[in-house]
């Protein structure tokens, strides 16, 4: 008789099975964190019961923002504390199995690949740069305009200020994404990220991630502290936030054999 | 300046408040990092269809352009397209050439028409 409570397995991330580090003590749902030993690479994961993370959990909360948030929330909390001390490939949600038996089938099939990928990011971690327009300078207050045609001549000139504005702005972000890309084994600018989801609202005007040797994090960091003092009197902050896995610069999609139909 | 002046960068751990970080988390979870699809009660998902609705509540790219904020469009690090980067930047300045040309012109006639 099965009275065993049904679960799946959620996979982490993957890392070099001689990595040392500390297998961190919860993972989704306050579930414990295993390593699953595939020779030459490891996933990281949990058992989870299936009622809440199996298939119909995901699809039933696919769009519930706060579900989600809670999932990627706990699962970035793992791989930022083994990202710390070593290097890992972080998967995509939804990362499940339906035993360790599966989940080591796809790691042994992918071993290679996962292991060539380590080996390229070897000692690299990701990190996020977001610039945001926070003020704009105040516009020079020309004398109160005595006729229509110096009303119009004003009204041109802060059209143009504007525009003159804009265009030094957008050659600054460039500069400043170039200047953090210089240090950067690779960088990527990504879209803005939308207010409703960055809880910001000033416009986000650069929403960058630079693959960064682990030696070369106080040189990274100087150059960033060089940026914010240039772009300071243009209104704009910079902001840093990780060291992330290189989430951006893992571009593998695996297709298992297994899910061929 | 209008609003608050820019103090220096703000550096933050990762593992700062979630809520702090909830976009940077999820655009990196639900839209990077290695997608193995290897499991047949993956295949059971509609990751396609799942993966678009994030995208959505992601990145609204449509909203960025309506801000005039799209280089990274054309930017050489991401496509790779050299040329396309002056665009942008081009445009605008002609766009103020043009402005200023029709503002001299305005001044222009408004002498001749004393």
């Amino acid at each position: 008789m099965d009275v065993e409570p049904a679960t799946v397995i959620h996979a982490y991330g993957i890392v070099c099975s001689e990595a040392g580090f500390d297998v961190p003590d919860a993972g989704i749902g306050g579930a414990g964190v295993a390593l699953l030993d595939a020779g030459p690479v490891s996933g990281i994961f949990s058992i989870l019961p299936e009622t809440a993370y199996g298939a119909a959990a995901w699809t039933e909360h696919a769009e519930d923002a706060a579900w989600l948030a809670r999932v990627a929330t706990q699962h970035q909390a793992v791989l930022a504390d083994v990202v710390r001390d070593t290097d890992v490939l972080p998967l995509r949600l939804p990362a499940m199995y339906r035993d360790e038996v599966h989940l080591h089938r796809m790691l042994e099939a992918e071993a290679p690949l996962f292991r060539a990928a380590l080996e390229s990011l070897h000692e690299h971690l990701e990190w996020s740069v977001h610039l945001y327009l926070v003020g704009e300078p105040d516009a020079p207050a020309g004398d109160h305009p005595t006729t229509g045609r110096e009303y119009l001549r004003q009204r041109a000139e802060a059209v143009s200020q504007r525009h003159l504005a804009r265009v030094k702005r957008e050659h600054s972000v460039r500069d400043a994404y170039a200047s953090l890309a210089d240090l950067s084994r690779q960088s990527v600018a990504n879209p803005p990220q939308d207010s409703a989801l960055s809880g910001r609202p000033e416009p986000m005007l650069l929403n960058s991630a630079h693959l960064v040797c682990r030696k070369h994090e106080r040189l990274f960091f100087t150059a960033v502290e060089e940026t914010a003092a240039r772009l300071a009197p243009l209104g704009i902050t910079v902001e840093v936030t990780g060291p992330w896995p290189p989430y951006n610069f893992v571009e593998l999609g695996v297709e298992h054999l297994e899910s061929q139909p | 300046m209008t609003s608050n002046t820019p103090q220096g960068p703000v550096f933050s751990g990762n593992r700062e408040p979630a809520s702090q970080n909830l976009a940077d988390v999820l655009e990196r979870v639900l839209d990077k990092g290695i997608v193995v699809v290897g499991d047949i009660q993956v295949r059971l998902l509609d990751i396609e269809l799942l993966t678009i609705k994030i995208r959505l509540m992601v990145a609204s790219v449509d909203r960025a352009r309506e801000m005039g904020i799209s280089w990274w469009e054309n930017d050489p690090f991401v496509s790779g397209i050299e040329d396309g980067r002056e665009d942008g930047a081009d445009g605008l300045e002609r766009r103020v050439r043009e402005l200023e040309q029709r503002l001299g012109d305005g001044e222009s006639k408004a002498r001749h028409g004393r």
